[in-house]
C-alpha cells in the first residue's frame, strides 16, 4: 500500500510540474521586472491588471524594505491611471522606480485597502523615499454599499480567490508568512493560469452571446446597474465614506514617511461640464485637499474628447502624451515654473492650468518654496520638496 | 466537519491507517467502534450525537428485550419516536422538540434499525451483541447518509481483510471529490444565477456570459410567455432541472467518497447510483438513484404491502388497484422520510401517481406491440427525446421541496397547471433535447475512456491527473463549498 502511494505521489507531482513548466512557456515571465506595472497583468498568467498587483505584491513588499532608499513613485487609482506608464514619468521626472498599482474598479476604500497593505507588510521607514501619486476622478468616491453590496472589495476578492489569504470583508489576512508568500505566487502558476483561460474563454462566450443572442434589455439592465453605482444615484450627501477612507489613506501614508499628492485625471468635456455630481465633487475635493494640505493637480482639461475611449478612460494610444502632459506638468510644479512649462504642453481646449489647482490649495506655500525647489538635483526631488514641503 | 474539508480528509486517513494496522478480529472491531464514536463526535453536535445513540439504543432495547410477539408494537413506538424527534408537522406544537438541533443521520439509524426489528420479526435471528449492533447501526461509512447496506452484507464485508488495494478506492474517493466539490458548486452556482438573473429585473455584478445567456433568455420568455406565472413556471422548471445535476453530483460525489474511504478499510459498501441520466421513465429513474433507499422501501414497503394486498384480492381485476396502492404507499412514506412538511407528502404523492401511470403505460406497451418494436421504439432519438424531456422535467419540479419554500412549490405546482400546454411541452422537448445530447456525449467520453484505459497507463498517473484536476479546480475559485444536501434528511 505504501508503495502505491508513493507512486500516486510521485505522478501527481510529476503532472504538476509538468503543468507548472507548461505555465512559464506559455508566460514567460519577465526577468527581473524593474517594477511593477499593473498592465502587464494584461499579457502575465495572472491575466489581469487587479490580480497583477495582488500576486506581484508580496515580492514588491519585499523590495520595498530591502531597499527603503530608492526614490520611487506609485500611482495608485483606478482603471483610467494605467494611462500613466511608468517607464516615461520615470525618465522625465528622474526617479529610480515608478510603479503604477492602479486596481480596476476602484473606489477610495480598495486603494486605501492596497495602501495598508503595503504599509503593514514593508519593514518599518520602507515607504520613506515613496511618493503617491493618486489619480482621482468622482466615480471613486462612490459609497462601499453601492460599490460592494457589503462584501469584497475587487481587491479582496482577488486575495481570497485562490485561496491564499482568508476572512472577511475588510479582514483579509494572508494564510502563510509573508517570505512564503512569494513562493506560493510561484507554485500556484497553473491555478492562476487555468483561471486565466477560464476568463478568456468567458470573454469569447459573451462575445459570442451579445454576437448571436444580443436582447436590448441586456444592455439597458447592465447600463442601470453601473449608474446606480454612481454618487448621483445614492441620493445622500457626496460619498462622505470615501473622504473618511481619503483621510486615513493619507494618515497611512503620512505615518509610513511617505508623501502624497492627487492628480485629478483628465475626463471628457460633457462629464465636467454637465454634470452637477461633478462640480460638487470637485468642489469638495479641493477644499478636502487644501485641509490636508495635500498637491492636487488638475488634469481633467487636459484632454480633448477624442482622446478617450469611454467618458472616463483615455484610448491607449494617447497614454504615452498624458503620461508626457502629467510629467510635464509635475516637472513644472517641481520646478516651480508652473505657468511657463505649462505654456508649451499641448492642450486641447485651453492650456493645461495646474497653478490653478495649485493656488487653490494653497499657492502660497509652494511659492515660498520656488527658491529650494529651484535647486532640487532632479524633478523628483523637487516634487518632493514640493509635495512635503507644502504641508510643513 | 464538511465531507469536502480538509479536516475529513485527515480524519479519513487516520481512520484508514488505524483500521488497516489494527491486530487482529477483536483490534479490527475495536478500531470501527473507535472510528464510530470518534465520527460521531466530530460531526455531530454534543446533543445530537447524545439523541442519535439513544435512538440506536432503543433500538437494541427492542431487538433485545422484546418478545417477537410484541414486535410490532415496538417498531411502531419506534417509528413514533422518530416521527417526535424529526419534528414532523403532524406532532401537536406543544409536543413538538422545536428547540433541538436537527439529528444528521437519524434516517438512515432509523433504516438500519427498521430492518433489524423486521428482520427478526419475520425469521428467529441470533441476539446480537451490543457492539455488534452499534458497529452496524452507527457505521461511520454510511451514518450520514448511506448507502444502506444490510446486517448480513455487512457483517460479510467487515469480516473481509483490510484494504490491500490503495489505487481502486483512491480513484473513488478523488472521484467523489472532483464531483461533490468541483462540478457540483458551478452548477449551484448557475442555478442560482437562473433565478436570479432570468426572475430578477435587476442585477449586481457585470454579467458574464452564461449570466447574460440567462439574462437574455429571461427577456425572451417574458416578451413571448405573456404571463409571469408561466414566466415563473419556466425559470423554475430551468432551476430545477440544474439543481437535480447539482444534487446528482452532491450525492453520488458522497456516495463515491464514502464508498472509497470505506474501500480503504476492506469493507465493501454497495452503489448507490447507476447513471440516472440514462433513466428513460420514472420507475427506471428510481431503479437508477438513490438504489439502497429504493431497495429498502421495495423490500419492506412495496412488496410487502402488495403481497398483502393480493392475498386479500387476488383476483386478476384488482391486480392494477393493488399495485396503485402498494405504489402509493411506497412513494408516500419515501416522501415522508425525505422531510416532515406537506410539500415531501406531495413530492411523494406525485411521485407515485407517475409511477402508476408509468407501470399502466409499460404495461399497455406490451399489450400493444411486440417486443423487438418496443425495443426499436425506445432505441429512436426522439422517442428518447420525448421519455428523457417529460421524465426529467417532471422529476425536477416534483422533487424541488429540496431547495424551494413551500410557498414556492405551491406556486410551481398550480403556475403548472395553469401554464399552457405548448410552453410545458416546450420545455419538455428542450429538456429531452438537452439529456439526450449530453447522453450522446457521455458515450463519446465513455469510449474515448475505453480506448484510454487500453493504452495501458498506469492506473497511478490517472489518480496523479485527478488529484491535479482537483487541486487545480478547488483553488480556481476557492470558496466555502456546499454542504451534503442529503445530510438534512
Amino acid at each position: 500500500m505504501l508503495r502505491q502511494l508513493l507512486q500516486v505521489v510521485v505522478w501527481t507531482l510529476g503532472i504538476y510540474a509538468v503543468l507548472w513548466v507548461a505555465t512559464l512557456l506559455v508566460w514567460p515571465p519577465e526577468a527581473a521586472p524593474r517594477n511593477v506595472d499593473a498592465t502587464r497583468g494584461q499579457h502575465s498568467v495572472y491575466g489581469s491588471d487587479i490580480r497583477e498587483v495582488v500576486y506581484s505584491l508580496p515580492g514588491f513588499c519585499q523590495k520595498l524594505s530591502s531597499r527603503p532608499d530608492v526614490r520611487r513613485i506609485i500611482v495608485l487609482g483606478s482603471s483610467s491611471a494605467k494611462a500613466y506608464r511608468p517607464d516615461i514619468l520615470r525618465s522625465r521626472l528622474g526617479a529610480d522606480e515608478v510603479d503604477n498599482l492602479e486596481t480596476d474598479g476602484s473606489n477610495i476604500s480598495q486603494i486605501r485597502q492596497l495602501v495598508t497593505d503595503l504599509r503593514t507588510e514593508t519593514a518599518r521607514g520602507s515607504l520613506k523615499s515613496v511618493l503617491f501619486v493618486l489619480v482621482t476622478n468622482y466615480i471613486l468616491f462612490v459609497s462601499n454599499k453601492d460599490k460592494w453590496h457589503g462584501g469584497f472589495t475587487y481587491y479582496e476578492a482577488e486575495k481570497v480567490r485562490h485561496g491564499l489569504y482568508t476572512g472577511e470583508a475588510n479582514g483579509i489576512t494572508p494564510v502563510i508568512g509573508p517570505r512564503l508568500m512569494r513562493f506560493a505566487v510561484e507554485a500556484l502558476r497553473p491555478v492562476f493560469a487555468l483561471d486565466t483561460l477560464l476568463g478568456l474563454s468567458d470573454g469569447i462566450g459573451v462575445e459570442l452571446v451579445r454576437r448571436f443572442w444580443s436582447h436590448p434589455k441586456v444592455d439597458v439592465e447592465f447600463v442601470r446597474m453601473l449608474k446606480r453605482r454612481f454618487p448621483q444615484a445614492q441620493q445622500s450627501e457626496f460619498g462622505e465614506e470615501q473622504f473618511i477612507e481619503l483621510d486615513r489613506l493619507i494618515r497611512e501614508i503620512r505615518a509610513s514617511g511617505g508623501d502624497i499628492m492627487f492628480v485629478e485625471q483628465p475626463i471628457e468635456a460633457f462629464e465636467r461640464t454637465s454634470l452637477p455630481i461633478h462640480s460638487e465633487y470637485w468642489t469638495k475635493m479641493v477644499r478636502f485637499a487644501k485641509e490636508h494640505d495635500v498637491v492636487l493637480v488638475d488634469m481633467s482639461e487636459s484632454a480633448g474628447d477624442k482622446e478617450f475611449s469611454d467618458p472616463l478612460h483615455g484610448k491607449e494610444s494617447v497614454w504615452p502624451e498624458w503620461t508626457e502632459r502629467l510629467a510635464s506638468a509635475l516637472r513644472g510644479l517641481a520646478s516651480g515654473l508652473v505657468a511657463e512649462e505649462n505654456k508649451g504642453a499641448r492642450c486641447h481646449s485651453e492650456p493645461l492650468d495646474v497653478q490653478k489647482a495649485v493656488h487653490s490649495v494653497g499657492a502660497s506655500a509652494r511659492l515660498d518654496r520656488d527658491e529650494n525647489t529651484r535647486n532640487a538635483e532632479t524633478p523628483f526631488e523637487g516634487l518632493i520638496d514640493c509635495v512635503s514641503g507644502h504641508r510643513e | 466537519m464538511m465531507f469536502t474539508s480538509l479536516s475529513f480528509v485527515l480524519f479519513a486517513a487516520l481512520v484508514v491507517v488505524c483500521i488497516n494496522m489494527a491486530p487482529g478480529r477483536l483490534g479490527n472491531q475495536l478500531a470501527y467502534g473507535s472510528a464510530n464514536a470518534a465520527f460521531l463526535l466530530l460531526f455531530l453536535g454534543r446533543v445530537e450525537a447524545i439523541l442519535l445513540v439513544g435512538f440506536a439504543l432503543w433500538g437494541f432495547l427492542i431487538l433485545r428485550y422484546v418478545p417477537s410477539k410484541w414486535g410490532a408494537l415496538g417498531l411502531a413506538v419506534t417509528l413514533a419516536l422518530f416521527i417526535w424527534l424529526k419534528k414532523y408537522q403532524l406532532i401537536p406544537a406543544g409536543l413538538r422538540l422545536e428547540h433541538l438541533p436537527t439529528i444528521v443521520g437519524l434516517s438512515y439509524v432509523l433504516f438500519r434499525v427498521l430492518h433489524l426489528i423486521v428482520d427478526k420479526l419475520q425469521e428467529a435471528r441470533e441476539p446480537m451483541s451490543l457492539s455488534r449492533y452499534l458497529n452496524y447501526t452507527l457505521c461511520c461509512f454510511t451514518l450520514i447518509a448511506g448507502p444502506f447496506q444490510d446486517l448480513k452484507s455487512h457483517d460479510h464485508s467487515i469480516a473481509g481483510q483490510a484494504g490491500r488495494d490503495l489505487i481502486g478506492p483512491l480513484s473513488r474517493i478523488c472521484d467523489g471529490f472532483l464531483k461533490a466539490a468541483v462540478f457540483a458548486p458551478v452548477l449551484l452556482d448557475w442555478q442560482v444565477t437562473i433565478r436570479s438573473y432570468a426572475l430578477a429585473k435587476a442585477y449586481t455584478t457585470p454579467p458574464v456570459a452564461f449570466d447574460r445567456f440567462m439574462i437574455n433568455l429571461g427577456n425572451w420568455l417574458n416578451s413571448h410567455l405573456g404571463s409571469q406565472s408561466a414566466m415563473f413556471v419556466a425559470i423554475e422548471v430551468l432551476a430545477s432541472i440544474l439543481y437535480l445535476v447539482f444534487l446528482y453530483l452532491n450525492f453520488s460525489g458522497y456516495t463515491d467518497i464514502v464508498i472509497g474511504w470505506a474501500g480503504l478499510c476492506g469493507l465493501q459498501l454497495p452503489e448507490n447510483f447507476n447513471y440516472p441520466i440514462l433513466a428513460n421513465d420514472v420507475l427506471d429513474f428510481w431503479n437508477r438513484w438513490h438504489m439502497s433507499m429504493t431497495n429498502w422501501f421495495k423490500t419492506y414497503v412495496f412488496t410487502p404491502t402488495l403481497k398483502n394486498l393480493t392475498m386479500r384480492r387476488p383476483r386478476a381485476e384488482s391486480a392494477f388497484a393493488n399495485t396503485a396502492c402498494a405504489f402509493f404507499l411506497t412513494f408516500l412514506l419515501m416522501g415522508l422520510w425525505h422531510g416532515p412538511g406537506w410539500p415531501f407528502a406531495a413530492c411523494g404523492m406525485l411521485l407515485a401517481a407517475a409511477a402508476v401511470l408509468n407501470h399502466s403505460y409499460k404495461t399497455a406497451l406490451r399489450l400493444w406491440i411486440d417486443k423487438q418494436k418496443a425495443k426499436e421504439l425506445r432505441s429512436s432519438w426522439w422517442y428518447q427525446v420525448c421519455a428523457a424531456g417529460l421524465t426529467f422535467t417532471f422529476l425536477a419540479v416534483v422533487v424541488s421541496p429540496f431547495w424551494i419554500s413551500e410557498g414556492d412549490y405551491f406556486r410551481l405546482l398550480t403556475g403548472s397547471v395553469g401554464t399552457p400546454v405548448v410552453v410545458l411541452l416546450a420545455l419538455c422537448v428542450g429538456v429531452g433535447v438537452i439529456v439526450a445530447s449530453v447522453r450522446r456525449i457521455w458515450m463519446l467520453f465513455v469510449s474515448a475512456g475505453e480506448r484510454f484505459g487500453r493504452l495501458s497507463l498506469p492506473r497511478v498517473a490517472l489518480i496523479g491527473a485527478k488529484v491535479n484536476i482537483l487541486f487545480l479546480g478547488l483553488l480556481v475559485n476557492y470558496r466555502s463549498l456546499p454542504d451534503f444536501v442529503y445530510k438534512g434528511f
